[in-house]
């Protein structure tokens, strides 16, 4: 029975696995010497660790292979991730307390809406018109609610001066001219009876 | 969403049932008074516009979010035509010349 060589290339790869078992040059099976092993595995870690580094890693503190699942923290990443922290936070507090600055005038809006709605008439006595007067008329009521909870949910994440421009805009809008208008002319009548 | 787009289309098709008629009669009323030259023109047109303007807005402002949100924006916008609608003819009213 003759014996087996092996190519050149798997003879200078093979050392590398330590304390395994490797064909000699004889072609025997022998076991791996520690002394030959472990001068080549020893060189090969090295390799791996610069490889794995990068130029400035020790002046940033990353002194560890970038190994998934065994990366040094980063101090500069946490010192961003606590000031994000931070600011949401605030973040959260101002959008609360935009919120509740913002509730007052929408329910004094929304009671001001029902108001003009009672006063409001479509003068028609067609059946259709009436029945989309009536629908205009409640979606009318609910438009400031609406705007209010539809602001709330849609800027959950927006920054606070999002919400609060939001919340702005729809007092601008939902502002019950009819009642303002009755209330100026009940103001120039009084006036031109005293 | 197509199916949201049209239902609220045809939804911000009833606020405009109102502000058209009311382009095409009040010109006349005001001419029947003698006062057609105090016809508020722009209130009128723009009574008529701001349901299309606000419907195009909701739509655009909804683009890229969910379904629920796209559709809470049109209820709103449409809650915001009608209102805006009656405070354009509280404003109409409001300006009217005194009748002769």
């Amino acid at each position: 029975m003759g014996t087996l060589t092996l190519p050149a290339v798997c003879r200078r790869t093979q050392p590398r696995v330590r304390n395994a078992t490797s064909l000699g040059d004889n072609g025997q099976m022998a076991r791996a010497t520690p002394d030959h092993d472990g001068a080549l595995d020893d060189a090969a870690g090295a390799d791996d660790d610069e490889a794995l580094h990068w130029a400035g890693d020790e002046e940033r503190g990353r002194d560890a292979p970038r190994l998934r699942g065994s990366r040094a923290p980063d101090p500069a990443a946490a010192v961003a991730h606590d000031g994000d922290g931070e600011r949401e936070v605030v973040g959260s507090r101002s959008r609360g307390a935009a919120t509740v600055a913002f509730a007052l005038p929408y329910l004094a809006w929304t009671i001001c809406w029902i108001f003009v709605v009672q006063r409001l008439s479509s003068g028609s006595t067609d059946l259709a018109t009436q029945v989309l007067w009536q629908f205009g008329e409640f979606l009318a009521m609910l438009a400031g609610p609406l705007w209010f909870a539809a602001t709330l949910t849609l800027t959950r994440e927006s920054r606070p001066l999002v919400r609060v421009g939001w919340l702005a805009l729809g007092l601008g809008v939902l502002v019950p001219w009819p009642l303002v208008f009755d209330f100026l002319v009940a103001l120039r009548v009084a006036g031109s009876l005293s | 969403m197509i199916v949201v787009a049209v239902v609220f289309a045809v939804l911000f098709g009833f606020a405009l049932v109102s502000p058209v008629s009311e382009l095409i009669a009040l010109p006349g009323v005001y001419d029947a008074y003698g006062i057609g030259d105090s016809t508020p023109w722009v209130l009128l047109i723009v009574n008529v516009a701001l349901p299309v303007v606000l419907y195009v807005a909701a739509l655009l402002l909804g683009r890229g979010r969910p379904l629920f949100a796209r559709a809470l924006i049109l209820t709103v916008a449409l809650a915001a035509a009608f209102a805006l609608h009656f405070e354009l003819v509280a404003l109409v009213g409001a300006i009217q010349p005194a009748l002769t």
